[in-house]
This record gives structure tokens, C-alpha cells and sequence, in this order.
């Protein structure tokens, strides 16, 4: 509780140089992710209310429980594409309700890859164009050498000029893995990456995400209702259907 | 990477649809395009072609056929004016000039204008070989008569009685061309000139002396008998004034007085571009409907393709994009269905224009050409690109206010 106060507490002028460029600096110190007082309802009905949780730079977490318990708008909140009712979310200690909006897309856009559940490529691009639009719309160069690196690493470096429709599940969900990893995020989210495969493929792609998050020095949140996955996770956080 | 890459990615997926979008918008454009080239033109050649003609005097009859017929050459005329007549007129103080016009007979269907040099001097048509005629059945063509009939210098063709081209040819008296005109984008491309006498031995009239000789027409009234009965003719003459205030009175005169009559182009001119202008405007207002179904369908392929495209919207809103950004990529893909049509319209208008007149044997005295921007176009372009992107601008304020977390399966 008392580190619930602080992180609400924090002064903003303390928090102000704490920017993304020094959290990454710092990253033993600051952790990359922190909920303080977080409600969300919509309407009246409330849906989530987490006092305290946050996970430490380097680590990843979970966040788990049955459906209809606000997962998916919890990763929605994280990616700053809500903003909650009540309380704040850090992201290597920048405060996302600081950020104007359209600040808050440019640092969502570089801060933060998500891997949807229906994995939603874009099918007027081919892979190639899906993980280069992902660099421009951040506003970060093309760097077409990372990219092919990206493909090889996922092993789908012979898919780049295939479009999405093209794709098989798997395929498609390591093109969507490799496009919310194009810009180097610090967060990588994940929502129910596994709950349509068997325990082998199930237990594949949890290596593919926790080893691509290791190897681009990422923390991986994964939102999932999947018991197989959960034990992977050092940070793990129940949502129930009355917080 | 970037918008006009993204927005035709996305119009390259839809291609059918975006097509039909493309060809239906450039049908309406090419409608447009071809009337503006088509008014600009007509009014600009008929302007000219009627420029420094004061008045025309002939006889009796329409005062627009009248004009049609020796200032344009393309009607009738309505009848002949003793030479004598014109040489009245011709000396009178408040005229400057005369050109006198015997018509009568074709070549393939170009006119044989019977005149004096005076009549190539007004339009300052430059000889591009040769020298202007001197002796009877001698003639010089202009530009594109010459081009068409395949006639060069020194070559001979047969007059053919009649100006509908059907008559017979008066092999008897052949003419040989001794001069060609450099074009000059007036109406004497089209004729075949040569002298008064020559219009008149080929129908059997005695001319009388000198009439070929312009100083003679201002003071040959003594000289010349008085018309009337089988005495020389001509159809017509142009007159230019001497000295402002003549129009108040001389055309009053001629009608009045004389059994002539005396019209002015540039009140005809007025009256024909009335008329022509009527049709133009009616076709106008079809172009018109041709562009705003177009409009139309843009508008509904962009609303029902954000439909479909939300997602990707939402998805792009994840990748980092701004709401701007979505909307001005709707905004762009307005954008390029209209200028794709624009300039598939332009294409299609002007190279009809250019076609036109060889398709359409009556549109040649116009000489119509599409290697021209006529005046209003470049309001149609700017109107064509404003509704490209007011089509797209509901579509895109949609894309702008799109929920993103409840697409993506936030449950509310």
C-alpha cells in the first residue's frame, strides 16, 4: 500500500525527468510498467479497479482471468487507447495522462507493440508493407536491414512479399508478432496469443514471444485466460469479475 | 512507406470498384472538357474570322446567311449585288475599304472565292509559295484546302458548279494554282482564291475592265456600267468603315434606300453564339450530372469501404497513427480517384477535340483542336479536385472519430 501512495504521490517535477530516454538508461531502477489507483468503468458499470501492480524492467507479466473480466480493455488502457476513469498508467515511468493525444500515439507507437487476438494485418499490404507501415506510422525510418533481420528471426523472411490472405493462423501470427516488434518497443502486448492453439503450437508461440521480447531487451504483457501459459510469468496479475 | 503509397494500396486492392469510380468521373470531365474546348474555340475562331469586318452588304435576304455565307463560307448566299453597287458603296467618303466575294462553285467541296488581293490582306495571310493570282483561272489555296485536296503548286483542278459540291465541273475551264497560303487559322485555310473575272468567264459574264485591280474598285464608278440584268455580280461585299459614326448610318442607308442589305458580323455573331450557346449550356448541365454521379459513387465506395477498413483503421491507431493521419488518408484516397479521373477526362475531351474534325466532316470549318487549355478549365479542374475531397470528407470524419479500443474488443 505504501508504494500505491508513492507512485500516486510522485511529484511531477520528479517524474518529468524520468522520460523514456532515461527510463531505458535506467532501467534496472524504474519499473516498465505501473498501475496506481486504476478504475475503469464504462458508463457507471464498473469493469477493472487495480490499487497497485507494476512490473520491473527486464521481467514479464501476466494478466489473467476469466472472459469478461476487462482483460482486453486492460491492454487497451496500457496502449493508451483508453483512457481509464479514475487513477494513472506508467510506462517506464512516463504517466500516459501527461501526454497530449497526439503525443501519446507517436510514444504509443514506439513504446508499445501489440499483438491483437484476431491478429488484424492489413490486407491492401503485403507483410513487407505491414511491418514498414508499423516504422512510418511511428515516424521512424524504413531501416529495411532491421526488417529482414525481423523476418529471418521469426522465419518467415520468404513471406514478405505474400500478402495476409495468403497466410496460414501461424504464419499470420508471426507476421503480427514481427510487426508489433518492428520498432524496438520497450512493451510488447499480447492478448490471448494462445487460446486458440493446441499445447504444442500454445507452447511455441510463448517461446517465440518471451525469447523475441529477450532479444530486443522488451517486457512481455501477455492478457490471457489460457492456464497452460501462466507459470511462465514471474508478475502475474487475477482479475476477477468484482475487483 | 508513407500516405499516397498506403492510400494506393488500398485503391489497388478495390481496383474494380475504383476504376468504375475513375471512368465514370472521367466521362463527366471529357463531356465538360470537350464543350469548354469546343465554345472557347468556335467563339475564337468565329471572333476572328469576322474581325475588322465592319459590315457586310448583299442582298435581301437573312442578315445571319448573309454573314454565314461570305464571311464564313458556309451557307448560301442569298442572292447577288451588281458590281456597280459595290463600286458605289466603295467610293463613298465614310468607307475605307471593300472586298468584294463572287461565290458559285467547289473544289471537293472547298469554296472557289472569287475577290481581290484585298481579301487576303485583311486576315495578313502571308503566301507560303508563289504569288497571289494575276490572270484568270489562276488561284491560290489556303493552308489546310490545299493539304486536303493534295494540290501543290502549279498543279490544275476543276471548279465543280454549286457550292453543295454535287454539280457539274466546268472542264472547260480549269484552274492552276499559282500560290498556297501559309496557314493562318482563319477562314481562308478553307477557301480556294483567285480573281473576279475568273468566278465570272467560268459562268460565262463578260467582266469588265480592270475590275481586278483594287485601287480600280475605290474610283472605277465612272468607268464600270451600273449593275443590274446580266451584268457582272458578286454575292456579297465586307466593308470597313473610314471613320467611327459610319455605323449609325450606312447600314440604315443600305436597307432603307437601296434594295440591298447591310448586316453587321459582330451583331450576328452575337445572335449565333445565343443560339450555339443554348446546346452548349444544355450539354453542360449533362457533364455536370456525369461528375456528380460520379462524386456520388466515390462517396459511397468510401463510406461502405471504411466499413470494412475500420479494423484496419483501429489497427493503424495501435502502430502509432494519429486520427489526422487516418483522415488524410481517406481524405488522399478522394484525392487520387478525382485527379485519376480528371486526368483520364482531360485525355479522352482533348483527344476527341483533336479527332473530332475527322471524324465529323461539319465540325472542319472549325477547326477544332484539343492542343489547347480553353478558359474555364482550370476552374473545372479545381472544381473536380473540391468534390474529390468533399466526397471523401464524411468518410473521413468517420475514420477520425472511430472507436478504436471497442473495435478491438473492449466491451462497453
Amino acid at each position: 500500500m505504501d508504494q500505491d501512495i508513492e507512485a500516486v504521490d510522485r511529484p511531477a517535477a520528479e517524474l518529468a525527468v524520468v522520460g523514456p530516454d532515461a527510463a531505458i538508461g535506467a532501467a534496472g531502477r524504474v519499473p516498465v510498467l505501473t498501475f496506481a489507483g486504476l478504475e475503469h468503468r464504462f458508463g457507471t458499470r464498473p469493469i477493472l479497479r487495480i490499487d497497485f501492480f507494476e512490473v520491473p524492467a527486464g521481467e514479464h507479466g501476466v494478466l489473467m482471468g476469466p472472459s469478461g473480466t476487462g482483460k482486453t480493455t486492460l491492454l487497451h488502457l496500457i496502449a493508451g487507447l483508453l483512457r481509464p476513469s479514475e487513477g494513472r498508467i506508467a510506462i517506464e515511468g512516463r504517466w500516459l495522462d501527461t501526454m497530449r493525444r497526439g503525443e501519446l500515439d507517436r510514444f504509443r507507437g514506439r513504446m508499445v507493440g501489440i499483438v491483437l487476438q484476431r491478429l488484424h494485418l492489413l490486407p491492401a499490404l503485403t507483410v513487407l508493407g505491414n511491418l514498414r507501415l508499423a516504422r512510418w506510422l511511428a515516424g521512424l525510418p524504413a531501416d529495411p536491414a532491421a526488417i529482414r533481420h525481423l523476418l529471418d528471426a521469426l522465419g518467415i523472411r520468404h513471406l514478405a512479399r505474400a500478402r495476409p490472405a495468403e497466410l496460414s493462423q501461424g504464419e499470420a501470427q508471426r507476421v503480427a508478432i514481427a510487426r508489433a516488434l518492428v520498432n524496438r518497443p520497450r512493451l510488447i502486448l499480447a492478448d490471448e496469443p494462445t487460446s486458440a492453439l493446441d499445447d504444442r503450437n500454445a507452447a511455441l508461440v510463448i517461446e517465440l514471444l518471451m525469447g523475441q521480447a529477450a532479444a530486443s531487451d522488451a517486457t512481455l504483457i501477455v492478457a490471457t485466460h489460457d492456464a497452460r501459459i501462466v507459470d511462465r510469468f514471474g508478475h502475474r496479475l487475477l482479475l476477477g469479475r468484482r475487483p | 512507406m508513407n500516405l499516397l503509397t498506403l492510400s494506393f494500396a488500398y485503391l489497388r486492392a478495390q481496383a474494380p470498384n475504383a476504376a468504375l469510380n475513375v471512368v465514370l468521373l472521367a466521362f463527366g470531365v471529357a463531356t465538360i472538357a470537350l464543350l469548354l474546348l469546343f465554345s472557347a474555340q468556335l467563339e475564337d475562331r468565329l471572333t476572328r474570322d469576322a474581325q475588322g469586318i465592319d459590315l457586310v452588304i448583299g442582298a435581301k435576304g437573312s442578315p445571319l446567311q448573309l454573314i454565314l455565307s461570305s464571311v464564313y463560307h458556309v451557307d448560301a448566299p442569298t442572292g447577288s449585288v451588281p458590281l456597280g453597287e459595290v463600286e458605289r458603296w466603295a467610293a463613298d467618303p465614310r468607307v475605307e475599304a471593300v472586298i468584294p466575294i463572287a461565290l458559285g462553285d467547289t473544289v471537293d467541296g472547298f469554296r472557289i472565292v472569287g475577290t481581290t488581293p484585298a481579301y487576303v490582306d485583311h486576315y495578313r495571310q502571308e503566301l507560303a509559295e508563289g504569288r497571289l493570282w494575276a490572270s484568270p483561272q489562276e488561284a491560290v489555296l489556303g493552308a489546310e484546302a490545299a493539304r486536303r485536296l493534295g494540290l501543290r503548286l502549279d498543279d490544275m483542278f476543276i471548279a465543280r458548279h454549286g457550292l453543295g459540291g454535287g454539280g457539274a465541273g466546268h472542264t472547260g475551264s480549269p484552274y492552276r494554282v499559282v500560290g498556297l497560303l501559309a496557314p493562318g487559322g482563319t477562314v481562308l485555310d478553307r477557301l480556294a482564291l483567285t480573281g473576279l473575272e475568273s468566278v465570272w468567264t467560268t459562268h460565262g459574264i463578260e467582266p469588265p475592265p480592270a475590275a481586278n485591280d483594287p485601287d480600280a474598285l475605290k474610283d472605277a464608278t465612272a468607268t464600270a456600267p451600273q449593275g443590274g440584268g446580266d451584268g457582272p455580280e458578286v454575292n456579297a461585299f465586307l466593308v470597313r468603315y473610314a471613320a467611327p459614326g459610319a455605323e449609325a448610318e450606312l447600314p440604315r442607308e443600305v436597307n432603307l434606300e437601296t434594295r440591298l442589305q447591310a448586316a453587321a458580323p459582330a451583331a450576328e455573331l452575337d445572335r449565333l453564339l445565343l443560339l450555339v450557346g443554348t446546346g452548349i449550356d444544355a450539354l453542360r448541365v449533362l457533364g455536370a450530372l456525369l461528375i456528380a454521379a460520379a462524386v456520388l459513387s466515390v462517396f459511397v465506395a468510401l463510406w461502405s469501404g471504411l466499413k470494412e477498413r475500420r479494423y484496419d483503421m483501429a489497427v493503424m491507431r495501435t502502430l502509432g497513427a494519429r486520427r489526422r493521419t487516418l483522415m488524410v488518408q481517406i481524405v488522399l484516397e478522394g484525392l487520387i480517384l478525382a485527379s485519376l479521373g480528371l486526368l483520364l477526362g482531360l485525355a479522352i475531351g482533348h483527344g476527341l477535340a483533336e479527332v473530332a474534325p475527322e471524324l465529323v466532316p461539319a465540325l472542319r470549318p472549325l477547326g477544332l483542336t484539343g492542343r489547347m487549355m480553353a478558359p474555364g478549365e482550370g476552374a473545372l479542374i479545381a472544381l473536380v479536385l473540391a468534390v474529390g475531397v468533399l466526397a471523401a470528407l464524411l468518410p473521413a470524419l468517420q475514420a477520425y472519430r472511430t472507436d478504436i479500443a471497442a473495435l478491438l474488443g473492449s466491451r462497453g
